[in-house]
Order: structure tokens, then sequence, then C-alpha cells
């Protein structure tokens, strides 16, 4: 069976080095025959039937892909080849017009509501589709839809957007960014389940330092038969950016202003210096705390007052576009300063863009791409600030009586301390130039050739001084550089040809190669001559030991083919094939095989669906199959590999192997996704409706296999195992009122899925995170059963007196009983008196006792170890769901979204880390110490502060899972546009003042700051170590174009 | 026509192998497995690693596996109880045999390409040195497997890298009498090798010498006596020129044990220890459990030995060991400088440097007194304890005190406990005497009450060995977990 697929991929691959020399050929022919060509400038004006100008109404040159879209006053600029060409007009929820050029050079549209949005272009990878004719899962989104955000990051722009895109969002931090997820995850690791970014046609791009006022649309390329075509990393769904390009005419600019006020969005209630006391009285201690005199101690600090600040973000944007003929530009400028909610917490960001395209003629076009971000921010330490504000008891000073910082107190650091004096700056700069060159050879054949450039540059500083080390003599930093360089090269030819008026048939053939290499380096010292010195010459004493060299490069070389059919748009097949070599796998299982097929079925256009064609102006059904891949592993996994630099001993540098065996084996891990899906339009375009259903499922998982310790290696990476999502997608859109003066519109979208582990290496079920009796979250993960599992032991209330820890044989339990004196009486179960042997369960050695936590003892014998413990609850949502609303009433607009995700348990570590007591100057949450058990008898499900975790009531149990469902008005804008009249008046295009607010209400039951946030390893999700709190903002804005 | 094919078909030859080129990428910051053993320093630098090894291995489980478990060391608030309460379980630190094996395996690598890089890399390499650098490696591979064995029992057993997954991985548990086998064979292997050997270890590496006491103690673990004693009398005949190779320091100079095993002149005492160095190494974990300026410790003195020690100011290891003046006794100075005013500075965990002593003569006198007693040669015995003894300062005994072999032996382990306190000897010193619950047992009960629990005593014998990490238990289906665990 290998060698056979072995054979196929190495028949395909001689196929596409032909391919390859072909496109050079055609390279070649392009430079000579470039200047022969001509063109017509053609430009106008878009309206609607209002009147209005349109923006981002799609211009086509029909049978060709030569195109462009309107600005936002709906002018246009396009070159044709000649006066015979027909311009076809097209935009979202408006229906298609041609127009014949002929002799003119200025072409105004009206366009009409009455139509359906099927003329819609869609971008879906090295070329374009009507939406008439896509066969796949895309969803698209407007930079209109964007623009009603004030996004800071794309996770901003994209939340709530789309059916099936998971977008959590971190915001609170400046410069967080949160993730996204297309589909939920699909294998075992971070990076293998984000999806892939195309930006401009740069694949892998970073949407880092994008900013999402340059975005003209995005599309979401979900299911496997649209995102074939980019292979081996498509498995997680691509997301496709387009940015936006200058129209021809006067320079168009744009200038943005928002400032938003931010501030904690839930205040958490924290012991307070009563409580703190009382707490220590049930310590069985009276000591500092009372003493009246001390001013150490006899504050009462609301420590989140002290450590948080009004939040301020200012958001810049200028952008200036416009072009000449044969040329257009876009150019713009993002600066964002922020400073965060915990004092001394702040982000930069700039970003610059440049879009140049130069059309000499007709046939020939060159895009250039240029993009240089900026970005430094302050990291805060969570751990050392804000738990720490939780930890510490609110009785210790923060201040000396002279007003300076007080230090550490008791062991607890002062965490406006740390907050104001430590460092942790983050800086780095990122560049790309992109270049393109599109040749159409024929009506029907145009080659595309492109390079890009992508360059990383980072460097991040840390600094602990003096004042903030606990034995107050010793300062420690770090410094580290790191530098990304990565580089790509695409060709690849379109044909397109129309037949007889119903045969559509496109083509698709290219070939791309690119190669990342990065490097990093990090120096640590210690001893610090100077605290205002950073740089490590400072440092009197290098920390060989966190001091780092690393490096590293991958390539990938690909061929790629795409066929399209259509008969009248009515039936249309779609098939891709992509070849991908990677050099992160073993050295004959560097090339993978990536097929998709797809098919699509516009049933209202049969003579039987014309009864309903009044109503149902659209329908469409689209069944696709197809196999993407996943290659996010580490660079030289493949290879046996000797490393250096900590195996030091008495002065010499050892050599040995790391801890995972290499694979030189190592190969794909591929996924295999089935939809089908549903697109119906209602009433002329008022409704549209999309639902997918589909089953995806990952072969040969990128896992490590653990290896038996006694070879001397922990694990090995393998291609092992299968993992199964299963989801359903349902959108709509509605715009149940559309009136000249007002409209109404729906966008609703819900996503329900599961995934399933359904193979694992010897069927072995594992343990994620925390595998001993400690407090932290564990996850078990076993065949059969989802990803969050929270394994743990299930908590009951404590024993209310020693004697409650009785069980009869059969491991029931007993009820003690006492006389009027409180003396022990004997057991009875049932109601009748228990004279039979009495079991007594043990933990940590020990008996258990009074206040000692009752687990549930599955294994039923004496011992509460980790036999007993069981599934404790689920992380992952049963689903999520938005609701983004749009009113417009003459100049007036409101947009809202409500995002929700439910059903999903949370483990509350941060309070895990209060309430358990761990070290005698870490003081619970109030209700703990109210309710911990004081004395024999009392009911309760808290253990008392004196048997602490002796006999491990402190174990990972569901006392701290909680439900993380909510419901959020996450998104709101009320934007007032001067009528066109009146700024024409002012020398303006247009002007819009909005009031915007971001985090509005959350319903939730959750106790923590904020249920939504992401989690790092797919393994480990769910458990909140107290992250940076999320903000509620407000803010002012002012929108003005020239 | 023909011209185009020609061209096409060599020009698409050239990008295939070009392809293979482009998709060939070596890693940057570390060695294919494919370029190394080639050459001496290779050996050097995997020699490195194989005691790089060892250190990780003791880092943090030197005083657990050692002396948590007996009667030097109680627990603090900060301390698992288990050590002290025999509730050890599969979670419980130190359960953890894979960093042996890790360094058995470094061991492995050396003895299977040493000769390998003779033979085919570099031939003119003097065969003496390259003994020197296999007896090194056969030593520690034995040691590793004597601390498996004392801990655990019966393991599986390795003696050739693993090195590809073509290598069925999973192996059963050897009998521990086999492994210990083959842990007297690897030391005889390793004396024979550094006999014929040019090069001198130092005192952080294994020599000869280090090799003659595990064979020492090897024989005393098994109860073979004589042997024992036989390969002791190598030991004490090792000479440098003619003056003796190893000699017991002076009593004021007890500390350098600690602080100078590498003291060539003043301290011939020591044998093997294993040395950190917190700029490349990190600090020795240990610290945090028994004395380090930044953290509390999980360990404090046990009473009887606090109040020995106390109680006996002439004995000058009490204040040497532990540090008197912190009343909450959970300091332990042994590794650490005295200052000249009495004090200590204990450094940041990630900041000790301590140098563990692995074997030293003392030690040795006292297993040959111990061999002594056992074989019924008093005299001997009482000579080499009384070496020990008087050196800390004390008054020797008398014959008439000692005058049963049970006296005798209690007096020798009393001896061993004090002196060789945190050494991580005293366990096995009661494993190896039949000792633990006839000492440990009460012990065990004072602790449980104290613990307001039921004094149910150290519990089932069979708990004297470790149980097996719930981990590596995972990690192995061939491996069965010791009973009653």
């Amino acid at each position: 069976m290998q060698k056979k697929s072995t054979n196929w991929i190495l028949a395909n691959l001689v196929i596409g080095k032909a391919q390859f020399y072909l496109l050079l050929t055609f390279l070649c022919f392009c430079c000579v025959s470039a200047g022969f060509a001509q063109s017509i400038p053609v430009s106008g004006t878009i309206k609607d039937a209002s009147g209005n100008n349109v923006g981002a109404v799609s211009v086509n040159v029909k049978g060709s892909n030569a195109g462009t879209t309107t600005d936002s006053s709906g002018r246009y600029t396009i070159s044709v080849p000649g006066p015979t060409t027909t311009l076809v007009f097209s935009s979202v929820g408006f229906g298609s017009q041609e127009q014949i050029v002929g002799s003119r050079r200025t072409i105004n549209v009206t366009l009409s509501t009455t139509a359906s949005s099927l003329d819609e272009v869609v971008v879906v990878g090295y070329g374009t589709q009507r939406k008439r004719d896509v066969t796949g899962a895309i969803t698209s989104v407007s930079a209109k839809q964007i623009e009603e955000r004030q996004a800071v990051n794309l996770q901003d722009a994209l939340q709530g957007q789309a059916a099936g895109l998971l977008v959590i969002n971190d915001a609170g931090e400046p410069g967080a960014e949160g993730s996204i997820t297309i589909r939920g995850g699909s294998t075992f690791s971070s990076a293998g389940n984000s999806p892939l970014y195309v930006i401009d046609g740069v694949v892998g791009a970073s949407a880092t330092n994008l900013n999402p006022n340059d975005i003209q649309s995005i599309d979401v390329l979900k299911d496997a038969a649209s995102s074939a075509i980019y292979g081996s990393r498509a498995a997680n769904g691509v997301i496709i950016i387009t940015t936006k390009r200058g129209q021809e005419g006067k320079p168009r600019i744009d200038g943005r202003y928002l400032h938003t006020f931010g501030w904690l969005a839930h205040k958490l209630r924290q012991a307070n210096a009563t409580e703190v006391r009382m707490f220590r009285q049930l310590q069985g201690s009276s000591g500092g705390s009372t003493d009246s005199l001390n001013p150490g101690f006899n504050v009462d600090n609301d420590y989140q007052e002290a450590l948080t600040q009004l939040a301020q973000k200012d958001q810049y944007d200028l952008s200036i576009s416009g072009g000449a003929k044969n040329l257009s530009y876009y150019n713009s400028i993002r600066f964002v300063n922020d400073k965060g909610l915990i004092i001394n917490s702040w982000g930069k960001q700039a970003s610059i863009r440049t879009n140049i395209d130069f059309q000499p003629s007709a046939r020939f076009k060159w895009s250039n791409r240029f993009q240089f971000g900026y970005r430094k921010r302050n990291n805060i330490n969570e751990g050392n600030t804000i738990n720490q504000t939780f930890q510490r008891p609110t009785n210790y000073r923060l201040y000396l009586p002279d007003g300076s910082l007080a230090g550490y107190i008791s062991g607890r650091r002062n965490p406006l301390a740390i907050a104001l004096l430590d460092i942790n700056n983050e800086e780095d700069y990122t560049g790309s130039l992109f270049s393109q060159v599109e040749y159409t050879l024929s009506k029907s054949l145009k080659f595309t050739g492109n390079a890009g450039l992508d360059y990383g540059e980072s460097r991040d500083v840390t600094f602990t001084p003096k004042f903030n080390n606990s034995d107050g003599i010793t300062n420690s930093g770090s410094e580290g550089f790191s530098r990304a360089v990565g580089w790509q090269v695409q060709t690849f030819l379109n044909y397109s040809k129309t037949f007889n008026q119903d045969h559509r048939l496109s083509a698709l053939l290219g070939f791309s190669a690119e190669r990342d290499q990065s490097n990093s380096s990090t120096i640590a010292g210690r001893n610090y001559v100077n605290e205002q010195v950073l740089t490590l010459n400072s440092a009197r004493e290098i920390i060989t030991t966190s001091t780092r060299t690393s490096g590293g490069a991958n390539t990938l070389a690909s061929v790629f083919e795409r066929l399209e059919y259509s008969y009248k748009g009515r039936y249309s097949v779609n098939g891709v094939i992509r070849h991908d070599g990677s050099s992160r796998f073993g050295k004959d299982k560097q090339w993978g095989l990536f097929p998709s097929a797809a098919f699509a079925w516009r049933f209202s256009d049969e003579k039987f669906m014309a009864f309903a064609s009044s109503i149902l102006s659209d329908a469409k059904l689209r069944i696709s199959y197809g196999q993407t891949g996943n290659e996010s592993i580490g660079n030289y996994e493949a290879r046996q590999r000797y490393g250096f630099g900590s195996y030091y001993y008495n002065g010499v540098s050892g050599i040995a192997y790391g801890n995972t065996l290499g694979n030189e084996d190592l190969s794909w891990e591929s996924n295999i996704q089935s939809n089908i899906g549903l697109d119906l339009t209602f009433l002329k375009g008022r409704i549209t409706v999309n639902a997918d259903y589909y089953v995806k499922t990952t072969k040969d998982l990128l896992y490590n296999r653990p290896l038996p310790r006694e070879t001397g290696f922990n694990d090995i990476r393998v291609n092992l195992g299968s993992f199964e999502t299963k989801g359903f997608e349902f959108a709509v859109n509605a715009t149940p009122i559309r009136k000249k003066d007002y409209d109404w519109n729906i966008i609703a979208n819900t996503t329900v899925y599961r995934g399933t582990v359904k193979q694992l290496y010897n069927g072995e079920s594992f343990i994620a995170g925390n595998t001993s009796d400690g407090g932290n979250a564990g996850w078990l993960i076993e065949q059969g059963s989802p990803l969050g599992n929270f394994y743990g032991w299930k908590a009951l209330d404590v024993y209310a007196y020693n004697e409650s820890n009785a069980y009869d044989e059969n491991w029931q339990k007993l009820t003690p009983n006492f006389d009027a004196a409180g003396a022990f009486t004997g057991y009875t179960i049932d109601g009748k008196p228990y004279t039979g042997k009495v079991n007594s369960l043990y933990g940590k050695g020990a008996k258990l006792r009074a206040g000692d936590v009752e687990f549930v003892n599955y294994t039923k014998d004496s011992v509460i170890d980790d036999k007993d413990r069981t599934i404790l609850g689920n992380a992952q949502p049963s689903f999520y769901a938005a609701i983004i609303n749009t009113f417009r009433y003459k100049q007036l607009s409101l947009s809202f979204t409500l995002n929700t995700m439910w059903g999903n348990k949370i483990y509350n570590n941060a309070a895990r880390a209060l309430d358990d007591y761990g070290t005698s100057n870490i003081i619970p949450r109030p209700q703990t110490i109210y309710d911990m058990w004081r004395k024999p008898g009392d009911i309760t499900a808290v253990p008392p502060y004196t048997s602490r975790n002796d006999r491990g009531s402190m174990r990972m149990n569901d006392r701290w899972l909680e439900d993380g469902s909510f419901l959020r008005l996450a998104y709101l804008r009320l934007t007032y546009g001067l009528k066109p009249k009146l700024a024409k008046k002012l020398f303006m295009q247009g002007l819009n003042a909005y009031i915007y607010g971001s985090n509005l209400v959350t319903w939730t039951n959750y106790s923590w700051f904020d249920p939504e946030f992401s989690s790092n390893d797919p393994l480990q999700i769910g458990q909140d170590g107290g992250r940076y709190p999320r903000r509620r903002e407000v803010g002012l804005g002012l929108n003005v174009n020239f | 026509m023909r011209k185009i094919l020609v061209l096409f078909v060599l020009s698409t030859a050239i990008t295939i192998t070009g392809c293979k080129k482009f998709l060939d990428e070596k890693p940057q910051t570390e060695i294919d497995a494919s370029s190394y053993w080639k050459n001496e320093d290779d050996i050097k630098t995997g020699l490195a690693a194989m005691y790089d090894g060892l250190q990780v291995t003791f880092d943090n489980n030197y005083t657990i596996w050692g002396d948590a478990r007996t009667d030097e060391v109680e627990t603090t608030i900060y301390g698992d109880d288990a050590y002290v309460v025999n509730g050890l379980s599969a979670n419980t630190t130190g359960s953890d045999w894979s960093p042996f094996y890790k360094t058995i395996n470094r061991a492995n690598l050396l003895i299977k390409y040493v000769p390998v890089i003779k033979s085919e890399y570099v031939i003119s390499l003097d065969q003496k040195v390259l003994n020197y650098y296999l007896s090194q490696a056969y030593a520690v591979r034995a040691f590793n497997y004597f601390w498996i064995v004392r801990l655990w029992g019966d393991a599986p057993y390795w003696n050739e890298p693993f090195e590809t997954i073509g290598t069925d991985p999973y192996r059963e548990r050897m009998a521990a009498n086999q492994v210990l086998d083959s842990i007297t064979a690897d030391l005889e292997r390793a004396v024979a090798l550094s006999l014929n050997s040019t090069g001198t270890p130092n005192v952080y590496e294994a020599s000869l010498g280090a090799m003659y006491s595990m064979l020492q103690d090897v024989n005393m673990w098994r109860k073979n006596y004589s042997k024992s004693v036989e390969w002791f009398t190598k030991l004490d005949a090792l000479r440098t020129g003619s003056a003796r190779r190893y000699d017991t320091v002076s009593r004021a100079q007890w500390k350098l044990l600690f602080t100078a095993p590498n003291d060539a002149t003043n301290n011939k005492e020591s044998i093997w220890s294993l040395p950190w160095d917190y700029i490349v190494d990190g600090g020795a974990s240990v610290s945090e459990l028994i004395g380090a300026g930044n953290t509390n410790s999980d360990f404090i003195v046990d009473d009887s030995v606090w109040k020995y020690w106390v109680a006996t100011p002439v004995d000058i290891r009490g204040y040497q060991s532990i540090d008197l003046r912190v009343p909450a006794r959970d300091k332990f100075n042994k590794f650490y400088l005295l200052n000249a005013n009495g004090t200590t500075t204990y450094p940041n965990g990630s900041q000790a440097n301590i140098l563990f002593p692995l074997y030293r003569l003392a030690d040795m006198y006292l297993l040959r007194a111990e061999a002594a007693n056992k074989l019924g040669d008093q005299t001997t015995a009482l000579r080499y304890l009384n070496i020990i003894h008087q050196r800390a300062g004390l008054p020797a005994y008398l014959a008439a005190d000692l005058n049963s072999i049970a006296k005798m032996e209690d007096a020798i382990l009393e001896e061993r406990k004090l002196e060789l306190y945190m050494e991580a000897k005293r366990w096995f010193d009661l494993v190896r005497t039949d000792k633990v619950i006839p000492v440990m047992d009460q012990y065990y009960r004072d602790r449980q009450l104290r613990r307001g629990t039921v004094p149910t005593g150290f519990g089932d014998p069979r708990t004297i060995l470790w149980p097996i990490n719930r981990t590596v238990l995972n990690s192995n289906p061939k491996l069965v977990q010791n009973v009653p665990y």
C-alpha cells in the first residue's frame, strides 16, 4: 500500500517538473511580448437606486481575470483592451450589470438591489471564482463588515463574522492577540491547529502586524476541497486576505482617529483586612496582624484599584490612495498607542503599507506590496502582579510611611512594585516585500509570477531590579534577539474559457518554492552594575544556563493543479491536486499528495423548482471531499540529533541526545474532510442561508509516542493515531427592512462541533498536564473521547466529624450518631444501627479526618489515590454563536455584535491557588474563609486551613471547576455620517463620527475575570491561571475623507 | 524537436536532483548523529554528558533516596510527608528512575563507539587512553544500576545503546540478583581497563579508587563480607609514589571533604565527588530541600540528631553538619563553608554549588569495620570504628563497651549516621543490615501520632522498595509495579 502511494507521488512529481519548465518558458515569452499590448482607460461612478454611491463594487473585464473595485465613494477606474470589451459590475446585495465600452471613457452605472449576490467574486487561492460557481465552504467578510469593529487586530475583525470560525479574543493586554481556529482543532499541537494565512498571495504570511483597515476582503476557506490548493498546511483551513488597492482619479485621503477608555470589566471581591484577620485566627495564629502599632500590617488595600488604571488607547489611521492612468497606489499608516489596564503596561504599534499596481497595458500588470510593522510593548508578568494581588493579604502595606514603595513582606511580593519596576519589553519589526507580474497571454490564458520576502527582527529585554528580588541584593535580566527571513516564489497559469455560452472551463497550474530561516539568541545576566543600563555589558555575571542560541530552516516545494467546469452555472465541478515536498520529513517521506474534488448543483435553476422561484431565488447544494495536510512540527524531528549547551560537567560541555528520539520515517499528517452544504437565497437576496455539515478525520497524527524511559528517551514523534471532528454550521444573513431612509441587516451564525480521539498509540490513554495529585488541572486523552476532558477527583463535602469517615463493607457511607453531650454513640445505615466492620478511607498514607474533603471512592478500596480519578467535565463549548445587527436611519447607523459560547467548563486555577492554603501568607477568597470547616459537625465543602493538603484535600477536583458559558455584547458602534452635500461644503467627501464600545455587557456565572481566553496547548484547554483581565471599552472616533 | 526533448529531459533531471538538495535541510544548532563519534574530542564530550546525566539524576533526589526516609530528618510543612510516614506512591518525587537510564544510555554509547572510533576513524589513538575512558563508562554504568537495584529491586537491563526505533524498546525487569551480577562484572572489567590505562581521573570522575570502593560497597550489599574486605584491601593499598593515595583527613580539616574534595594536598579522603558549578549547571536542587537562601527547606533535622549534637559539642561534626543557630532546624550547613564567625551564608537554590561526596575513605573504613564485625574480627572492627569516632573529637570506644556483634554493629551504624549524615548513606545502611523496621518503626509511629493519624508504624516490609513512577510504568507495558504499591 505504502509503496503504491509513493509511486503515485513520484509519477506526479515528474509531471510537476515538466509543468514548471512550461511555466518558465511562459515567463520568458511574457517579457518579450509585454510591450505590444494596448489599453483604454475607463472610469465612472456607481450609485444605487436611491442615488447613494456604492463602494466595493467589482468591476471586471468579461472573459478575463482583469478587474478592480470601486472605492468607498463609488468611483472606479479600469483599463480595458479595446472598445469591444464588456465590463461586468457586481456587488453584494446588488444585481450585476454588463456594459459594452464602445467609445465611452466614462461609464456611470446605477445598480439595482433586486438581484442576488451570485456574481460577486470570491478569492479561492491562485485565482477567483464567481460566487455562483463556488463549490466549497467559503465565507467572505467585506471591508464594510470590518469597519464596524474599529479592529485593532485580525481577531477583532473576524470575531463572530463566520460560522465555523472560533475567535478567542484576549483583548485586555496591550498587543495581545488571542487565537483563531477554523472548525475546531484537528491535531495535538497548537501550531498544527492554526489556520494558514494568505495575504495578497503570500502563503503562510504572518497576520500579526496587519492593519485591519487595509483589508479589502477576507475569504475563509473552511472545507478541504477549497483549501486543498494550499495542500500541506491547509488542514486547519485558510484565511485569504486581500488588501486595498488605489483607484484611478484624484487622491483620496482618509483620516481616522479613535480614542477609547477602558476599565476592568469584572472586578473581583477579595478578602479585606478584617477577613484576613479572621483567616489568621483560623490558621491558629493571632500574630503580627493584630498589632495596631505595626505600620506594615495595618492597611486595608484595594489592590485591584491600586494596580489598575483607566486604560486609554489612541488609534490613528491615515491612508492616501488614488491612481493615474496605468498606475494605482494605496498607502496607509497606522499608529496605535495603548496604555493597558494594569499600571505600566503599554503597547505601541505602527504599520505602514504601500500597494502599487502598474498596468502599462491591458495585458500586463505589475503589482507591488510593501508592508512594514513595528510593535513594542511592556509585558506585565501576570503571575507576579494580578495573581499576587489576590494572594497577598490586603492588610500588608504597599507603601512605606515616606511614600516610597514597600518591598517583600512575609515572602509576598509587592505587586505594584513588580508592575512598576520589572521590565519585560518586547520589540519587533516586520517587513514584507512582494512583487507580482501578471500577463494575459490570450483571452483565456494568464500567467502570474511572484516573489515575496518576509523579514522579522525582534529584541526582548527583561529585567528584575534588586528591589523586586527576594534577597534584595541581586538583580537579573536578559536580552534576546531573533531574526526570521523567509522567501517564496510562485508561478502559475490560469486558463478560463466559456464555450457555447453554457460551458465554462477554467484551469490552474502552478509551482512554488519557499524557505524560512530563523535564528535567535538570548543572553541572561545577573548583578548589573547599573539598573539603568540593561544591555548585557552591564551584567557582572552571565547566567550560562539561561543563555541560548537557536536556529533552523525549512523548505517547501510544491506543484498544484486545479480544474473547474461549470455548466450554465447550474452544475459545477472542481478538482484540485497539490504535491508538497517538505524538508521536515524523513528522506523518503518528504512528498505528500493532497487531492480534492467538489461538486455544486444550483437546483433552483432546474425546471421543477420554478414553482418556488418567487420566494426561493437561488438554491445550491455543495458536496466536497478532499485531503489536506499538516507539517507543523520542529524542523529536524526526522533526524537523530546530538545537542549541547546543557550537559556541562566539570568544565567540559558535554554532547548528548535530547529527550526525543529522531524518526526518519516521519511524514505528513493528513486531514480528510468531507463537506455537504446548502446555500439558499430567498426573496431576491433579502435572506440568505448557508448550512454546512462536515466530517474531518486526521490520520497519521503527528504525535509524540511515549518510549519506555529505560531507553534513555522520553518519546518519539510518529505518524500515529487519528482524530475526528464532526460539525455543523449555520449562517443567516437577512435584511428585514430595506427602505430609502432606513434599513436593518442581521448576520447570525452558529457552530456545533465534536472532536473525538479515534486512535492513540497502542490504544493507550494518557494524561496531559498534571499527572500527579497536585492541584493544577490534568486532562485525560483517551480513545473515543473528546479533547478537554478534565481528569481529577470528584469532591463531596468535607467530613463533618472524625467519625464520619466510616463505610460499611460495600463502601456505603455510615452515619455517625452522637448523644446530647456530643459523645459518639455508634453508626446507623439507612436509619438502622450498624455493628459490622467499619471501613475508613486513607489519603497520603493517613486516615482522613474531620474537615478533610471526602472524594468519591470509585475503586472501592481504602485509599484515595490516582485510580480514583474520573472525568469531571469538558472544556469545549457545546456550541458558539454570534449575531451582528446593523440598523441605519438616514445618516445614523447602529451596529452591534452579540456572541456566545455555551456549555464549556473552566478550571479556575487562579482561585485554586488562593484556596489551597499553599503557604500561610496566601489569603483565600472571602467565601472560602467564611465557609471553612471550623468545628466537628460543620457541613461544608471547604476544608480547614489546619489540615491543608496533608491528606490530599487539595488534589485537582471539581471544587474549582466552573461553567464557562457566556453571552456577551461584544461590539457596538453608533455612527453619524455627515450628508455628502454638507460634507462637500466642508471640502470633504465624507465625515463620520461615532461612539464605539467593546465588551460592554457579559452574562456569565463564571467567577474569575473572564470566561473567554485562549489556551496554548490543545491538549490542555480551559485552565484559567489568572489572565490579564479583559477591559470594557468605550471610545469616540472620527473618520474623514477628502 | 529532438533537441528540445533532450533539453527537457536534461533539465527535468537537474531539477529533480536540485529539488532533493533543496529539501535537504541540516540541523543548524545541533549535530546530526551521523557526524558524531569521530575523534577523541567526541569521547571527551560524550564522557562529560555521561557525568552530567549523573548530576541531573542526583540533583534533587540525593537526599530523597538516601536520607529522607530515615531517622535523620523530619519534614516541614513544605515537604512531602510521604517520605517520613512511609506513604510513597507512584507519583512521589524520587519514584522516577528515568534519569538513571538516560545516564546508562550515554555510558552505553561510549562503550559502543569508543572502540569504533579507533577501528574506523583515528587508528593512531592509544588503546591505553581509550581504556581510561572506557573504564569510566563501565564504572558509571555499574554505579547507576547499583542505585536502581537498591531502590527498586528488579530492573530492565540495557547494556547496549538505544538509538533507533528499529530496536524493540520494551524490556521486562531483570531479577535484582542478575543485575547485581552484571554490576560486579562491569566493575571488575572497569578495574581491569583502568589498571591498563594512561590518564589520571580526578576526584570528580570514577577512578580506580572509586571502582574499588564500589566493589566493596556492592559486596557488602550482597553480604559477601570477605570479598568486600578483599576490595577494601586493594583500595587501602593504592599509592601515589610511596605515599598512601587515600588517607583520612585530620579533625581540623574535616570540612574540606565537602568544600574541597579536589584539594589533593590536604584532602586525601575524598574518593569520588559530584561537583556543581551553578554558572553552567544551575544550582544543585537539593539545596532547596535542606537549606537555600531564598526558600524554606522541605526537611528539618530530626529530634534525635538535633538533641545529640546540641548535647555533644565536642563532636566537631555537629556544628559543621547542621546549623545549630537556626532554631527552625531547617538549615543543613554540611555542604557549605563556615564563615569566620561560625555562621553560614546560604546561596539561592539556583546558585548553590554543592560538591556531593559519593565515596570517601571514612565510609569505606566504616564498611570495613562492619565487614570485620560480621566476620567475627571485633578487634579490626573496633580499630576502624575508632579512627572515625576519635577523629570527630570523641573518646575512643573500649572493647568492653562493644562486646557483642550486635552492639558493635549498632555502634558502627550510629557512627555512619553521624559521620555520613545527609550523604545519602543512611537508608541503604538500614536496608543492608535489615534494620529498617527495627529502627524506623517507632519513628514512624511517633510521626503518625504527631500528625494525628492512626499509628501503623512502617507497615508492609515490601514497601522498603520504592514504587515505580506512574509515567515510567505507563511508558512500558512490560513493567510490573512493585507489590503492594
